[in-house]
């Protein structure tokens, strides 16, 4: 099931899942961006969705109840530009090479040939 | 003794697959480990990107060449839960046939790349050799030795033909046989024992805590397997155990793999023995306007998780989490406090698969140590 949280009470949120396991964090671009938290509860996927604005996203990091969720983190941050605040290792490049300065390249109005044909059904 | 950085990769004889491994000395042990991705990214997260349904499939198949079903399969359940489709039993009983087979030929290329990893290349031939009866399992049945293909959305592209289930059995029965044997020696060698008890060990707490998956997580204690804990093929259909051992270092992880290729072959024997004489159903068209789905599998290495997010008739968002990068977090913590020398031991037992886990961009130069294609070729000028 599915619910939407404020800002502010999402860490205390998260920690209600402090006994499942994180499976991922999924990213969507779309007119806010979307973040999906994954867990495993005994067999079951339970998600936890929060929406962020475009301009200037950032939302509290859980790397420390989820050491896993650190290396999500820095990859959300590498292709959506996302701040997760508290995860001491975000601005180390962990898949794009460093002293990248352009935008993160998985966003949505970032046009190339491949996917230019296709921008506007996406 | 001065301190100093050295780095591993991302071309190294005794890592496979290119990643860098950034290992800070003091004397022989290693103080710190940082580890650098992205030396293999193709973007498949963006390629798929606005494909449709069936283009996907094809696309997702090649994610990995070793866990190729896997991926496949974690793919067709998104989509078939979307449909809410299930399929006839036979279509059931021959994804789960070639899952387990593959968990087999997996296994066995890491067993052997484990044996090579710590000087005992005989063992390393051995093992290869069992595994060449798989990929001619694979050959006869779907024509390819390592892309098969064999899964489509609501169906399978191919049936047993007469004689297939006599000539899997026959193979199935030889690794059966050798794999016991290989087994003890695995566990008694002085050699081995040496190089792997008491390295890299994890407790079962610390594999709780990193979330860890697959066979990892099992050495460790944790029964963690999605085909016991959310079903789907046909592992409902059949009697198994979870393979589990307690001690969490790399000869349990070791142990654990071999076990579950006796396991599987176990679990290929029932699915054969009750195979359906059915037809397998055609292929139909489907349409899905708009929808949002996971998928999960056990792949050999763990939890290969697929979200996929469809929209206007094409995938709008793609998000794919193969095990092992969940399991790499652990790595770093891991090789601190170890002597240099079971640096690759201890990648190794983890059964890193980098090809699969990294699907997203561009390698181009690493400002501090790395030349720019640009610099590189100003140097090959002069």
């Amino acid at each position: 099931m599915e619910k939407k949280v404020s800002l502010k009470s999402f860490l205390d949120e998260i920690r209600r899942f402090r006994k499942a396991r994180l499976i991922t964090i999924t990213c969507i671009d779309e007119k806010k961006f979307r973040l999906i938290y994954q867990f495993d509860e005994r067999g079951k996927i339970s998600s936890l969705t929060i929406l962020l604005p475009k301009k200037k996203p950032f939302v509290g990091s859980i790397s420390d109840i989820f050491p896993t969720a650190q290396l999500y983190e820095r990859e959300i941050h590498d292709f959506f530009g996302i701040e997760f605040k508290g995860n001491t290792r975000l601005h180390e490049k962990i898949f794009l090479p460093e002293g990248w300065k352009k935008k993160p390249p998985m966003l949505k109005d970032l046009r190339s040939a491949t996917t230019a044909k296709y921008q506007e059904m996406i | 003794m001065h301190d100093y950085i050295i780095p591993i990769g991302p071309q190294i004889q005794s890592i496979k697959e290119p990643t860098c491994l950034r290992i800070k000395l003091k004397g022989n042990y290693i103080q710190d480990a940082r580890i650098r991705l992205g030396y293999a990214h193709r973007a498949i997260e963006k390629i798929l990107e606005g494909k449709t349904v069936e283009q996907g499939l094809v696309i997702a198949e090649r994610i990995c060449g070793i866990c190729e079903s896997a991926h496949s399969q974690a793919y067709i359940r998104a989509i078939e839960n979307i449909l809410k489709y299930n399929p006839p039993k036979k279509v059931r009983y021959l994804r789960t046939l070639i899952a387990e087979l593959e968990r087999i030929h997996s296994h066995l290329l890491w067993a052997g790349f484990m044996a090579h990893e710590i000087g005992y290349d005989i063992l390393f031939m051995f093992f290869w050799r069992e595994r060449e009866r798989i990929l001619e399992i694979f050959e006869k049945i779907t024509g390819g030795r390592v892309h098969h293909a064999a899964n489509k959305i609501m169906t399978v592209r191919y049936d047993l033909e007469q004689g297939d289930i006599k000539f899997i059995l026959d193979r199935i029965k030889i690794i059966e046989k050798r794999i016991s044997d290989y087994l003890p020696a695995y566990r008694k060698n002085n050699i081995i024992r040496a190089r792997l008890v008491n390295v890299g060990t994890i407790a079962r707490q610390d594999a709780k805590r990193f979330c860890l998956v697959g066979p990892v997580a099992r050495a460790s204690g944790i029964s963690d397997d999605i085909r016991k804990a959310d079903p789907y093929a046909a592992y409902k259909d059949v009697d198994f155990n979870v393979i589990i051992e307690d001690r969490g270092d790399a000869l349990s992880r070791t142990s654990v793999r071999l076990r579950e290729v006796l396991e599987s072959a176990n679990i290929i024997r029932q699915l054969l023995a009750s195979m359906p004489e059915e037809k397998i159903p055609a292929y139909k068209k489907f349409s899905i306007k708009s929808a949002e789905a996971c998928g999960r599998v056990e792949a050999p290495r763990g939890e290969n998780f697929h979200f996929i997010k469809i929209r206007n008739n094409v995938i709008g968002r793609a998000r794919i989490r193969t095990p092992t990068y969940n399991n790499l977090t652990v790595l770093e913590q891991l090789l601190v406090g170890m002597e240099i020398g079971d640096t690759p031991v201890v990648l190794d037992s983890l059964d890193p698969c980098f090809g699969c886990m990294e699907r997203v961009m561009m390698v181009k130069n690493n400002r501090t140590q790395i030349l720019s294609e640009k610099q590189f070729r100003r140097k090959c000028r002069v």
